[in-house]
């Protein structure tokens, strides 16, 4: 059995191999700093309550995909109980008067475009975007691969529009 | 600009992301959980030790052997003071249930829990210093001025430069003691909430 300093630093060492997911996720949910700052650590205490019983029969960059995705639903879903319709209708406004600012770069007008989607659009492109497989996205949300598959598509739609919006050519 | 599929894919496996490293710290809100339930201990016992203070306010107006003039003052002084320790008690309660409720696992309900701890440590030196104010004025009218109106002799033997000087020693007592009383519950638990803060500053682009 593992001493519980033993346990932390593999735990560290893992989690921090593949910190990247963290922030990336983080930032594709809330474009707020702070915000992120607290997905942030919500996910990295999921992920480490969660750690006992991860037992290595997959890749841990995957296993930390699913805790991490459902952590932010999760999130998500709190924080809408806890902020009411009002917060809703803040961030609905900011979503639909949101103007791209000039001279930014292109991966914060994707960013941008991925806020105008709902969360589950989100999680699932996001998996898609890091290259998860449609069985693996679908695993990681309960749902089927074909389901995915058609979702991915309308996603790409959606999104095609939206940067066309921005002022982007989406061919 | 054009860009396709790919090239968004290839853009977002290739964007700078934070590499701000995870730290032990970040795997301990037990530790946080246990500095926020010592606070709440200590604030449960103040609450119930200040529960009495309203009531103490109103003793002095069942002394009735004053003049109208210095009575009335009386009574509407203890009254002021009556109703701002009920403030102060109602939103000290509300403090301590809310932060019942919480979990202190995320930086924004932690920040949270900071900001209205020091706002209830201040408004309680606000509450100390406003009602030693209105004590000594109330003090004032009673043994300076009402005795050379009634001719009343309780402490009108008390010269100014005695009540100057008794005025100087309560006002450093009171505040020696607020200070400390402040500390010695909250202040070190407060330093502990800031670090807590400072460790979870998780730099986010």
């Amino acid at each position: 059995m593992q001493s519980m300093h033993t346990q932390q630093q593999l735990f560290l060492a893992s989690v921090n191999e593949h910190r990247g997911i963290l922030y990336r996720l983080a930032k594709s949910f809330s474009p707020d700093a702070d915000e992120q700052a607290d997905m942030v650590q919500e996910m990295i205490l999921q992920l480490w309550h969660a750690f006992p019983r991860f037992e290595g029969k997959s890749q841990f960059s995957t296993w930390m995909y699913r805790v991490c995705i459902n952590t932010m639903m999760t999130y998500h879903r709190r924080k809408k109980r806890e902020t009411g319709q009002m917060a809703e209708w803040f961030h609905w406004t900011e979503k639909t008067t949101h103007q791209p600012d000039k001279g930014n770069n292109s991966i914060d007008m994707l960013y941008k475009a991925l806020y105008t989607l709902s969360e589950l659009e989100r999680a699932i492109f996001f998996q898609y975007l890091e290259g998860l497989s449609g069985r693996d996205i679908a695993l990681n949300l309960g749902v089927s691969e074909g389901a995915i598959r058609v979702r991915i598509n309308r996603i790409k739609e959606k999104l095609k529009k939206t940067l066309y919006s921005y002022g982007y050519q989406y061919e | 600009m054009d860009t396709n599929m790919n090239n968004i894919e290839k853009m977002w496996q290739e964007q700078a992301t934070n590499q701000t490293a995870i730290e032990p710290e970040h795997l301990n809100p037990r530790e946080t959980h246990s500095i926020v339930d010592a606070v709440r201990s200590n604030m449960r016992m103040e609450f119930y030790a200040f529960l009495v203070t309203p009531f103490l306010f109103m003793v002095p107006i069942l002394l009735k052997n004053r003049s109208g003039l210095s009575y009335a003052i009386l009574v509407i002084t203890f009254v002021v003071l009556f109703l701002v320790s009920v403030y102060y008690l109602t939103r000290f309660y509300r403090f301590y249930q809310s932060s019942g409720k919480m979990l202190f696992n995320t930086k924004e309900n932690l920040t949270w829990f900071y900001y209205e701890l020091r706002f209830n440590m201040e408004l309680y030196r606000s509450l100390v210093y406003h009602g030693l104010s209105i004590g000594f004025f109330a003090g004032f009218i009673w043994g300076i001025i009402e005795p050379h109106i009634t001719k009343h002799t309780v402490i009108d033997q008390l010269d100014l430069l005695l009540y100057g000087i008794f005025t100087v020693v309560v006002l450093l007592l009171t505040i020696g003691i607020t200070q400390f009383w402040l500390n010695f519950f909250y202040g070190k638990h407060l330093k502990q909430v800031k670090q807590k803060l400072d460790e979870l500053n998780v730099n986010v682009e």
